[in-house]
């Protein structure tokens, strides 16, 4: 992506979150408090051409845009970042599966690693047909999506397996067969609501296996490895944030006869999350730069993402320190960047099995 | 891909902690408080009066607290206003509120660091609950600071009598104001400081003009410990104490703040608007004992028991993540079974261990060299029965006692002539080292204990997420963490080359 398509996007982007803060970011932040969710946010966005991205063929393998509007997006809203680009990723599936754009959100299960997506649903072979039974929990969009995205991997008879879910479908029997159950309360991206799904003794539909076998492995695994990067540029957004309200406070709070950020330890304090801030928007700009369309990103790709998943946290958390009490009060938002901040530290999977599993490739 | 069927890169067989369903059992007092135990062997009185302390406070807080801490918090986020009153009005009952007054004032006589365990045990399931009611001890901490005999003795009596009814009475420290956070809790700030409050002297008493904010139990207080100056070009030599009841003319509450965490203790902006406030409730200062002295000696004592509310947090951060591992699976395996995640355990239990003897040693410096060693060194009464205690003429002797301006004069010539600055210093640096270790391994806890349970450890339910919302604030209140640091240069590095 040239200079000009990147600031253009960015401005576009920026524009539109300041224009909707009130309407839209503020009523999705809201949402844990008061559960309805803005029903005309998908058409908004989809005016914008930010959701299917990925699916458009002039521009499914502009990996950077995705990643560049989760950027953008992850300074005004985390969880509208992670909405988009799930949307986004769920659009690339169904492009490799030769299928139309989703008209409506889509589940997809992004707070797991594929190594543990196994042991959530057991399935068995009943009558020449897939039967399957079990609880996948905290999957983002459940509560609001028209449609599910399973990847059902080592199962017996039929391995890696992806399936599409109409819930508008009058053979799905959604009631008692995919069960969905909104988690009410969670520490962040509280405006993007997930859910728990049962399934019972649900009998897969042939129309619903989108994608078998080995290419099925290939493009999600691929998948899930490049949004190594849109995280991370979540994460970067998440960051920039943080530091951009800290030092606007620092410059402007008076305390011991001098604005704060005239003291020593304050400009420490400062300085540290401009060079962490710094350093992680450059770790997925560069990824990008190397990365190609077909391809995984590789293991000191995948440390980095890492390490910004462990560390950010932390970083947000002296992003408060510096606001002293009001940066515990909802009011100023840097309470929220600091809880959307931990849960973030687990979208594609839990952080040890994702150490554990780059390493063991390594050693294997 | 396919699963490797070579298990053991990435599980290590270990044997579970116990049997499916087994609980772990509370910690004995000898196990938990290991070095007051050998302090007790070493002839120090009182280890069978604080393992007692200790039983009731976990009957309180498993019967209590434990199931409902979830609940509660829930119900504060959906209505504001909530507050659970039949658990305070429980609290009564244990004497949480008056337990550590001496006997003469007519509290419970327990000693301050039983107070502080308490406090320590309750925060392992809410440490906004501890919160509410620790700060009403910060507000008692203050006035007792002052030594002002006759007022301590007012609140003693306001408090215990009762909460003998089944009535608690909390209370507030108006100390903070929207342009004077930490720098106005340093005296040698206040110049510096934008602090705006000011009471005027009038005839009878003064009249206070005031706008705080972030008081805790601001919006529940029955009675608002006010800091405040009656010369704006002297700061520190015209500090005030004023005693302000709730239900004065001109007292209101103008928010309370959407807070992050510790949401059952409210943090308000209280509004003192012309308020009169009579001289008999009007705390004033010896001028040769400072409000910076006053500070000094009260904050060595609440920022060690902030330390004892952040090693419940740390405690309770373990528990959780203990509870969860020994339920949960992780790629098919019990968690408990994985040899890094017991490691992980072991880690949360030791950070609670660590923080657990920094506060402790923090008290017991305070209560041997601090502002706190005059409250315990009263023992008056202590073991008197409670009826003699009510008797009407012992009542009255020991109100005369408090009254008289005499005890004011010697309590204040014990506090701060006997006591001098380089001890309180101690026992401020101590209350500095407490606070900030102790809130930062809280927090690596609840951070960590999150890190373990993985995406269900953002799940409200499974309780991890509330304990990391509570504990940030403990790295805020009672000063920054980093201000608290800048103290310790002063309270202890620099003393290092005072002759």
């Amino acid at each position: 992506m040239d200079q000009e398509t990147q600031s253009i996007l960015r401005e576009t982007l920026e524009d539109w979150c300041n224009a909707h803060k009130e309407q839209w970011l503020k009523e999705l932040e809201a949402y844990q408090k008061n559960p309805t969710f803005p029903e005309a946010l998908f058409n908004e966005l989809q005016k914008l051409g930010i959701l299917d991205i990925l699916h458009t063929p002039e521009t499914s393998r502009a990996l950077d845009l995705v990643a560049e509007t989760a950027y953008t997006l992850a300074r005004y809203s985390p969880s509208l970042a992670l909405l988009v680009v799930q949307q986004n990723m769920a659009g690339s599936l169904l492009a490799s599966a030769g299928l139309d754009a989703p008209d409506g959100w889509v589940a997809l299960p992004l707070f797991d690693h594929p190594q543990e997506w196994q042991h959530y649903l057991k399935a068995q072979k009943t009558n020449n047909n897939l039967c399957y039974s079990g609880q996948w929990t905290f999957i983002p969009a459940l509560p609001i999506a028209k449609k599910l995205m399973l990847p059902l991997f080592h199962t017996p008879e039929e391995p890696n397996l992806l399936i599409f879910v109409d819930y508008a479908d009058a053979h799905v029997k959604y009631d008692s067969e995919y069960q969905r159950k909104p988690v009410e309360h969670t520490l962040g991206l509280r405006g993007c609501p997930v859910g728990d799904l049962t399934l019972n003794h649900v009998d897969v539909l042939e129309k619903q296996k989108i994608m078998t076998g080995a290419r099925c492995t290939q493009v999600v695994t691929t998948l899930w490895s490049q949004a190594e990067v849109y995280m991370l540029a979540i994460r970067s957004g998440i960051l920039q944030s943080s530091y951009a309200h800290a030092q606007k406070y620092a410059a402007q709070r008076y305390q011991g006869g001098k604005i704060i950020q005239e003291h020593t330890v304050m400009k420490k304090m400062l300085s540290e999350l401009y060079r962490d801030n710094a350093s992680l928007y450059e770790s997925w700009r560069g990824i990008l730069m190397s990365l190609k369309p077909e391809n995984s990103i590789n293991d000191g790709q995948m440390g980095l993402a890492l390490s910004s998943a462990e560390k950010l946290s932390g970083q947000t958390s002296n992003g408060i320190q510096i606001f002293g009490g009001n940066g515990y009060m909802e009011d100023y938002e840097q309470e929220r960047r600091f809880r959307d901040a931990k849960q973030c530290e687990f979208l594609l999977g839990h952080p040890q099995i994702k150490s554990i599993s780059l390493w063991q490739k390594n050693a294997a | 891909m396919s699963q490797s069927k070579n298990q053991s890169i990435f599980v290590e067989e270990c044997p579970p902690f116990a049997k499916a369903g087994v609980l772990p059992k509370e910690w004995s007092f000898e196990e938990r408080y290991p070095e007051l135990a050998y302090l007790a062997k070493k002839g120090v009185s009182g280890y069978t009066e604080m393992e007692h302390y200790y039983n009731r406070i976990i009957e309180f807080t498993e019967g209590y607290i434990a199931p409902r801490a979830l609940e509660i918090d829930l119900k504060v986020m959906k209505d504001p206003s909530y507050v659970p009153w039949d658990i305070l009005e429980k609290a009564c009952e244990y004497q949480l509120f008056s337990g550590f007054f001496p006997r003469i004032t007519g509290g419970g006589g327990m000693p301050f660091i039983s107070y502080v365990i308490n406090l320590e045990v309750i925060a392992t399931h809410c440490v906004g609950l501890a919160n509410l009611i620790g700060v009403s001890g910060l507000a008692i901490s203050c006035v007792v600071a002052t030594m002002n005999t006759r007022l301590i003795k007012y609140i003693a009596d306001l408090i215990s009598e009762n909460e003998r009814k089944g009535k608690p009475i909390l209370l507030s420290t108006c100390l903070t104001e929207s342009g004077a956070g930490s720098d106005a809790e340093d005296s040698e700030e206040f110049e510096k400081a934008n602090l705006k409050t000011f009471a005027k002297k009038v005839k009878g008493g003064y009249v206070l003009n005031s706008n705080k904010v972030f008081i805790s139990n601001g919006s529940l207080a029955d009675l608002h410990v006010v800091f405040a100056f009656s010369d704006r070009t002297h700061l520190a030599e015209s500090s005030l104490i004023l005693l302000v009841p709730n239900h004065s003319k001109g007292v209101s509450c103008a928010r309370n703040e959407k807070k992050m965490g510790q949401r059952i203790c409210p943090a308000s902006e209280m509004i003192f608007e012309d308020v009169f406030v009579p001289d008999d409730m009007v705390v004033c200062l010896d001028r040769k004992a400072s409000t910076g002295i006053l500070l000094a000696n009260v904050l060595g004592a609440t920022r060690s028991g902030v330390g004892g509310f952040a090693t419940g947090v740390a405690e309770g951060a373990y528990r959780t993540a203990l509870a969860y591992v020994r339920k949960s699976q992780m790629l098919g395996i019990p968690m408990e079974q994985h040899q890094w995640v017991q490691l992980e355990l072991a880690e949360l239990c030791r950070r609670a261990q660590m923080s657990r003897a920094i506060y402790l040693n923090a008290i017991t410096a305070v209560c041997y060299k601090g502002l706190l060693s005059l409250i315990d060194s009263l023992t008056l009464g202590k073991d008197a029965p409670e009826w003699l205690m009510k008797m009407p003429p012992v009542k009255s002797l020991s109100q005369a006692f408090f009254d008289a301006p005499a005890m004011t004069k010697f309590a204040n010539w014990l506090g701060f002539q006997k006591m001098p600055e380089s001890e309180r210093n101690i026992a401020t640096a101590y209350g500095d080292v407490a606070k900030v270790s102790c809130s930062d391994l809280a927090f690596q806890n609840c951070q960590q204990a999150i890190s373990l349970m993985g995406k269900e450890g953002c799940r409200h339910a499974n309780g991890a997420e509330k304990l990391l919302r509570d504990v940030k604030l403990l790295q805020i209140y009672e000063g920054t963490n980093q201000i608290n640091m800048l103290d310790y240069v002063k309270k202890r590095l620099q003393q290092q080359f005072i002759n």
